[in-house]
């Protein structure tokens, strides 16, 4: 399986999917107009991926910047994808990046953990440089 | 009376500043004015908090102005009023657009409850509309006003200034503290 790679723009994040670590990563901005146009080849991967999910190890750090409440909405989607490969056998987390400052992040970070029960999801402050 | 500039100039202080557009509000128009106002931002505020909870309300302000603006006769077209403002101890962000009156209940009724919602309230009724499926018909996830009031942690202010039976002017506006944060500046 080929991994997605997606450079970042001003208006939607740097995203990697790598197939053979298991490495998921989405980095940046998330605030185009249409979100939904941005995170469908992004779940249709997650999909495939579900037939070789068994027994692999997955995290997601998703270290954003800004969001906009159209991308929430996507950002959820893309969270249930990994949270049914979890249930397709893989062992999987997702890491929420927040600057220590920001409160709004880290209670965005918080709602998405009560919404998602199920899963490893992580709060995690970025150490500062 | 001839609008004297040099005087707005000198009243304001070198940390303040005012962005006033009105014209079309597409995706690429309301880009230009946020890119302004992030370069500004990064110099006029040195509290990093308020400089994100700034920059983020005012492009879901100005993002949802452009979503929710109604095709109306060819005069009045997809233009909109997009402003900003920067005091000493606030910032202001404000949107103005003409909807039509069977709009305005719903807007009224929607901003009213969220200003009745308490903290906790807002959180709650922020992820039940997250969590629920499906996206509006304009793409929108229904969240614009409901992040808006969490992030500024304040009621959202508006007015509908009625043109005739059919349309009203719609303004928002948004406050926001300035925080001074002294133990960030030392650093």
């Amino acid at each position: 399986m080929e991994s997605l790679k997606i450079e970042k723009t001003l208006n939607t994040p740097f995203v990697h999917l790598d197939p053979d670590t298991g490495k998921l990563e989405i980095k940046g901005r998330s605030v185009p107009e249409n979100p939904l146009e941005f995170y469908t080849p992004i779940n249709d991967w997650l999909e495939r991926f579900k037939a070789q999910a068994a027994e692999r190890v997955l995290s997601l750090d998703v270290e954003l910047e800004y969001f906009n409440t159209s991308s929430s909405k996507c950002l959820l989607d893309v969270f249930k994808k990994i949270a049914q490969l979890k249930a397709s056998g893989a062992a999987v987390e997702i890491n929420w990046w927040c600057e220590e400052f920001d409160d709004d992040m880290i209670e965005a970070g918080k709602d998405y953990q009560d919404l998602l029960e199920n899963i490893t999801f992580n709060i995690r402050i970025i150490a500062e440089q | 009376m001839k609008k004297d500039y040099s005087q707005v100039y000198n009243e304001m202080q070198d940390e303040n500043f005012i962005l006033s557009y009105k014209g079309q509000v597409g995706f690429v128009q309301i880009n230009s004015l946020l890119r302004i106002i992030e370069d500004r931002l990064e110099t006029a505020e040195q509290n990093p908090k308020t400089r994100k909870k700034v920059y983020n309300i005012a492009t879901e302000c100005y993002q949802n102005l452009s979503h929710h603006l109604e095709k109306h006769s060819e005069e009045i077209g997809m233009k909109g009023l997009a402003v900003f403002e920067a005091y000493q101890d606030k910032y202001i962000i404000a949107t103005g657009n003409y909807v039509f009156k069977q709009s305005e209940q719903k807007i009224k009724e929607k901003i009213d409850y969220i200003n009745s919602l308490s903290k906790e309230e807002l959180r709650e009724y922020h992820k039940q509309i997250l969590g629920s499926e499906g996206f509006s018909e304009k793409g929108t996830a229904g969240l614009g006003f409901v992040d808006i009031a969490r992030k500024s942690e304040g009621n959202l202010r508006y007015e509908f200034s009625h043109l005739d039976d059919n349309l009203a002017f719609f303004t928002l506006k948004v406050e926001i503290p300035r925080i001074e944060n002294k133990q960030e500046h030392s650093s």
